[in-house]
Parts: structure tokens; sequence; C-alpha cells
């Protein structure tokens, strides 16, 4: 019983040096507050001689944990810190006074009179063992450990995992009295780039390129730089909303002709599509689009798809310089006439020359290709689907006769089953175990 | 042997044909298994009742539904909900531009076509030999079907063998399921669609697709099949009581619609509907055709000579209509068009 209570006490001043708050040089003043404090129960009570001189005593838990933990200043710039472990507290959500077993000590984790009649002085007492005690502190302990990551929206994510690019950052800042209503920005580009200068070595910023755009014809793009990220968004913002353009849209959906256009390496030839098509290009073009306000649109990129701002250079380049139908009848002196085949491939003209339509064309002249009329003399390459490996195979081809024998029969049973004249096996067909 | 073969695939289900050829004609037969057993002649019931078709397809009768019908070339040719593809684009001259316009005017008629308005086919036929030495030589009715090329469905002769020996040509319903087996028709199902059930008929009229079930009857079924005769009547009852009738203008099921009110003397919510949207023309070829159909009423009182459009859908509302809810709502109409008058008088001069 004796050396019971004293392993206890024991086990009370290490608690007290572990959390830092009493130093080990008050080791025996703290344990004669004990001993006197319990000695209402304990008569028998013997010191004996014990030198607890170790580092665990001499140190405070600050610094046994940097022992463990902590990395050299050198260490430290070479990002040595990221893969060390981390400090764990392990007096998180824990009382002075609580151990491993249940005691109540008077002054420490319980009043010293009783609430009785307030004379009484309380006793030490040992509780009756609480194992779950223990499991809970570890599990609060991981909790409140946890990083805890902000969710966002699939749709409010950029294009990649935790990167910038995609993601949208708001309308840019007021110019007087115009505030962009409307108006919604997303980030393209979002790097470290660095210069070397005389006096201060290399100088690293970090460079935004972004575009923004109220989805309705108006868009624009702007690169900021700064050493901060955020002012770097903010500056390519502000930016991008003073270089705004209008870009003409077919039926506010989509661009009025396929046309090839090129910026340095980067070459974009890009489709005119129908509605309901949506959006088939480059990331980057992409989003570039939802900005104007396309909806549908195919893109081919040739040459560089990294070079995002010559991507988007070119892009808005090739948007600004469509000619409208408009503009094509009056050049022509003719009718721009739409054959669209889910309305029967009626005839619709869509422009009309403002002046006189000529009556009939000119000896030997052709019509021209409207497919092809905006490619400057080139063509996309498409490359060719090529044949599986196996297509030659005699084996494929006893299969592919095979199958020829039975390809009806899985549309014919599902009609039967449709209509009533079969049973839906599959339905009632009790459930295997696979081996 | 291979008969029993047959019979035995039959009961699951599925045909087997074995063609055979005789004097230079293509005969295929089959074998059916069913139910429902023929002996003597169908029922007539369907015969009693006046053909509609003559009317239906006279000369005179089809310019007035034709032009009832309306010609809005952007509904007749409006999107279809099938997959769209890229358009193409033109350049034209005004002559070109011309014909193009004359060509889409063909496409657009083609898709005005009216299915004929038909009594209900009889289901009669007729036995053409009794042969009890064959009986019971099957347990399934052998069909032999001519399926030389060039002929018409409704023309090719189909007959029935039946097991007790009888040999009669195909009913109506035989005629339509024989026909399909070897001759498909692209987009009609083997058996009748639920859709074309009752129950399920009235949730799909109750979400107001009535261009859509009339197109669909119109690939499922002939124009004198009972259920096609049941489906469109069905649909012209629910456009009247809602009183939609202009989703169906500029369709091919408008003549057919103007057509049935007509024959069944109930044409006065369609004419208040084509008072009120100043069709005043149709109304008229409306009263006129009500005339054509039922010569037994004088026309002498409301088609007077020489007089407009407007008295002669008067003396019609006056003289004709009986029931008072729809009078009512025909006076109406009138009313408002009369007031409505001077306005597009002061409207067309400025």
């Amino acid at each position: 019983m004796a050396a019971g209570w004293f392993n206890l006490s024991r086990m009370a001043v290490h608690h007290l040096i572990i959390q830092g708050k009493v130093a080990s040089t008050d080791f025996i003043l703290c344990k004669a507050a004990i001993w006197r404090s319990c000695q209402g129960i304990n008569n028998k009570c013997f010191l004996q001689s014990v030198r607890h001189v170790t580092f665990i005593n001499k140190q405070t838990s600050v610094d046994i944990w940097k022992s463990a933990t902590g990395v050299s200043n050198v260490g430290r710039k070479r990002g040595r810190a990221r893969s060390s472990r981390r400090f764990v507290d392990l007096n998180k959500n824990r009382k002075l006074g609580e151990g491993r077993e249940g005691m109540q000590w008077p002054g420490l984790n319980s009043p010293v009179f009783s609430r009785k009649d307030g004379r009484e002085v309380n006793k030490l007492k040992v509780l009756p063992p609480n194992p779950e005690k223990q499991e809970e502190l570890i599990k609060l302990r991981e909790q409140s450990m946890k990083r805890k990551g902000r969710k966002i929206s699939p749709l409010h994510r950029g294009w990649t995992g935790n990167k910038l690019p995609g993601t949208s950052i708001g309308c840019p800042d007021p110019v007087e009295d115009y505030t962009f209503e409307g108006f919604d920005t997303s980030v393209l580009e979002f790097k470290r780039v660095s210069s070397m200068t005389g006096t201060m070595g290399r100088r690293s910023r970090f460079s935004a390129f972004v575009v923004t755009g109220n989805g309705n014809g108006l868009a624009g793009y702007g690169i900021g730089k700064a050493p901060n990220g955020r002012s770097a968004l903010r500056m390519a913002m502000n930016r991008a909303a003073q270089h705004l353009i209008y870009v003409d849209r077919y039926e506010n959906k989509t661009v009025f002709h396929n046309f090839f256009v090129a910026f340095h390496k980067t070459r974009l030839f890009v489709e005119k599509k129908e509605q309901g098509y949506g959006l088939v290009c480059h990331r980057a073009l992409k989003t570039i689009a939802q900005k104007i306000g396309i909806q549908d649109l195919y893109c081919k990129v040739e040459g560089s798809t990294r070079n995002i701002q010559s991507l988007t250079k070119a892009f808005f380049e090739g948007l600004r310089r469509q000619e409208t139908h408009q503009e094509l009848a009056d050049r022509l002196s003719l009718h721009v006439v739409e054959y669209r085949p889910e309305m029967d491939n009626i005839p619709r003209v869509v422009a009309s020359p403002m002046s006189n339509v000529r009556e009939k064309r000119e000896d030997g002249e052709e019509e021209v290709d409207f497919e092809t009329l905006y490619y400057s003399g080139r063509l996309p390459f498409r490359k060719p689907k090529q044949e599986p490996f196996y297509s030659k195979y005699q084996s494929f081809e006893r299969k592919m006769r095979q199958e020829y024998k039975r390809r009806n029969q899985p549309d014919a049973l599902r009609l039967r089953i449709v209509h009533g004249l079969q049973p839906d096996y599959e339905v009632n067909r009790p459930k295997t175990k696979k081996q | 042997m291979r008969l029993t073969r047959i019979c035995r695939l039959l009961t699951q289900g599925f045909t087997r044909n074995q063609y055979l050829r005789t004097s230079g004609r293509f005969i295929s037969c089959t074998s059916i298994r069913s139910d429902e057993i023929l002996t003597s002649g169908g029922f007539t019931k369907a015969s009693e009742e006046r053909d509609p078709l003559p009317l239906f397809l006279s000369e005179e009768v089809q310019t007035w539904l034709q032009k009832m019908t309306g010609f809005d070339i952007e509904k007749i040719c409006a999107p279809k909900p099938f997959e769209a593809d890229k358009p193409t684009y033109r350049q034209l001259t005004q002559d070109e531009l011309e014909k193009e316009k004359q060509r889409a005017i063909q496409i657009a008629k083609r898709r005005l076509q009216m299915p004929p308005v038909m009594k209900i086919r009889d289901g009669s036929f007729e036995v053409l030999q009794k042969d009890p030495g064959l009986n019971m030589f099957s347990n399934a009715k052998h069909v032999f079907t001519d399926i030389s090329f060039g002929l018409k469905d409704r023309k090719r002769l189909i007959v029935v063998r039946e097991p007790d020996g009888t040999l009669r040509t195909a009913t109506g319903k035989e005629r339509d399921r024989l026909n399909h087996v070897y001759f498909p028709e692209d987009g009609r199902a083997p058996v009748m669609p639920q859709m074309f059930e009752e129950e399920y008929l009235e949730t799909i009229l109750e979400k107001g697709k009535y261009r859509y079930i009339l197109d669909r009857a119109c690939v499922q079924f002939d124009p004198d099949d009972p259920e096609f005769i049941r489906v469109t009547h069905r649909t012209y009852e629910v456009v009247c009581e809602r009183h939609q009738f202009d989703v169906l203008r500029s369709t091919r099921h408008f003549g057919p619609m103007a057509f049935y009110f007509a024959w069944y003397k109930k044409i006065e919510p369609l004419l208040t509907d084509m008072v009120q949207r100043d069709l005043l023309t149709d109304g008229v070829n409306l009263i006129k055709l009500y005339f054509k159909m039922h010569q037994e009423l004088s026309s002498t009182e409301v088609l007077e000579e020489n007089i407009d459009e407007l008295h002669i859908i008067k003396n019609f509302c006056e003289k004709m209509v009986k029931n008072p809810n729809y009078k009512g709502q025909l006076q109406l109409a009138i009313q408002a068009y009369e007031a409505a008058l001077p306005l597009q008088a002061k409207h067309s001069q400025s």
C-alpha cells in the first residue's frame, strides 16, 4: 500500500515536470507538498533518498521534444523540417492530478474542504479504475492533430489537384464608378519566376496569368507579377479588366466559322459546332470560352500546348479576326444560307448583302467552301484511327464470323422482354458466389 | 421431323420460315400458334358504317383541309429531337436561293401529307377450302405468304391452313403480323407498345404529347386498324377538351382532326378557336366541309350567296349550334372579333 501511493506521488510529480509547469529543482518541495496533503490517510509515510537526475526530469518537455523532432537552422533551410516528425502534445485534454489510475487529490483535482459543512477536510481517495479514459484521451489527441482541409466543390477546384490554374478568383476591382458586375476571373497560369539583380542576387516573384469575362461576349486577359502570390493575382485580374474586347458570337453559342490562327509555335484550328456539342478543346481554351460565353466549340492545337500565354493570345486574336456572316455576304454580294440536318436541311438565310444581291455567278466562278475558307490554306492533321494489332489475326476473323450470326440476338431478346413475350431471367436470377 | 422441330420452336415463341419456289412466285410458309379459333365469318359491325375514305380523298375536301392546316415552314421543319449535326453553309445568288426555297416547300409539303381517314377494317375472312383429310395434321396453323417482289402489303396473298384442314384467307391482325415478319417497317414494333394501351395513353395525353403519340401511331398502325382509330380519336377528344388545336396546326394531323370533328358533328370548339385566331376563311371551309358530309342538313340558310365570311359563321352559330354552352362560347368569340375590327382597320391604315 505504501509503495503504491509513493509510486503515484512520483507519477504526479513527473506529470508536473513534463507539463513544464514545475522545474526539476522544485522536485523535493513538490514531493513534500504532496506528502503533507496525504498525511491524513497514511501516518506511516517514509522518505527514501532517491536521485532522479536524468535528462528527462532536468529538461522541459519542449526541450525534450526538440531533441527528437528538432531540425537545425541549416537543415530547415534545406527543407529537412518538412519530413521530420511533428511535436505531439501528450498532455492534451489531460487534467492536472489525473493519472492512469483514478485518484482524488484534495486541493488538486477536488476541493480541499467538503461541501457539506465546509469544515471537514477531504481526504485522498483511490477511485475505481476507468480503462476507457486512456483511449478517450488518445482519440481526442489524434482528432486535434488532424489537419482540417477546406472542402471545395468539384466545380470550383482547379484543373488539377490543389493548384490554382482553373480556379475562379472573383470579379475585378471597380474602376471609379464602374463595378465589374457579372464578371468572373479564372487563373490560367500561376508560377514562380526569378531574375538576377546586381544588388539582391536572385529575386523571385510570382507570375499570374488570368482571364476575366462576363460570359456574354466581353473578355480580356492579363499578366501580373509580384513578390506575393495574392497581389500578383490581383494585379493580373485588374490588368485583364483594362484590356477587354468584345467577341461577336453566332447565336450567342459558337464562333462564326472555322478558322486557323497561330502565335509563335502554337497553332489553333478552331471549328464551329452545332448547339449542344459542348467545349471540346484544351482546358485553358475551355476556361477562356466559358468566360467569353462560347458554349459549342471544337479546337485542335498543333505545336506547343503547354505555353498557356501563347495559346490564349492566339485564341483571342483568332476570335478578333472573325468575319461575321453579314460581312461575308457584303463582301461576296451573295446570300449566306445555313442548312441544319435536324431541320430537314431547309435553307435558312442568315445574312443578305446590304446592297444589291448578284443575280448570277460569273462564268467559271465556283462556290466557296465555307468549311476551309478561313484556314489560310492549311488543314488540321487528322490522324487516321489505327486498327488494333489483332484485327488481322485469323482467330479474330473467326470470332467476328461467329458473332455475326448472333449480332441481333441481344436486341431481339431485349425486345421480347419489353413486350412480355419472354420472362426476364436477369431480374429473377439467384445470386451466385463467384469462384 | 422438320415439322415437329418447327412446332417445338414455335412453342418457345420463335418462328422458322421455309421458302418454296412455285411457278415463279416465292411463297413462304410460317406456322403460328394462336389461341383464337376462327371457323366462321368475322363480325360485320364495321361494315355497317359509312366509309369516310372517298369523301376524305375527294379533291375539294383535300383542298379545304390543306388550307386549314396552315403552312408554317419553321414549325413543319422544327428541330427534331435527335442528335444534331454541324450545319453547312452556302453562298447563294438570288436565283439559286429561289430554287432552294422551292425545294424547301416541296420538303415541307411531303411532311404535311395527311394519313387517310378510313373506317375500321372488318375482321372477316373467306374460307377457300375444307379438307377433312388434313384434320389434326399439326397442332399449329400454317400460314402461306406470297413474298414475291413488288407486291403491296395490302394486296399480298396470305392464306392460313387451320389444324382442322380449313384453308382460309388471313384476318387483318394476322396480315399485319406476317407482313411485319417479312417486310418490317422502320420504327414499327412487332407487338403494340404499351403506350397505346388505354391507361398509359391517358398519361401521355395528360402531358400534352399529342403530336408525338399521333406520329407514333402513324408508324405503328395501318390507318384502318381499330387501334389506330381508337388512339387518334381519343387524342382528338383530349385536344378538343383542352382547346389546344394550335399544337396540331402545320402538322399532318390537323386535317384528319378537323375531318373527325365534322364527321361526328362537333365542330363548334374548333370553329371558336378559328374565330379567336382570326382565321375566318378556315372557319368557312370547316362549315362547308360539315355540310358536304351531312347532306341531310340543308345548307341554304347558312351558306347564302354573296355574303362575307363573318356572316356565314354567324348564321351557323344561330341556326345550327344546339348546345348552349358551345353557342355561348362561339357568340363571345364572334363579338370579340367584331369589337376588334375597327382597331384592325385603323392599324392597317396607319
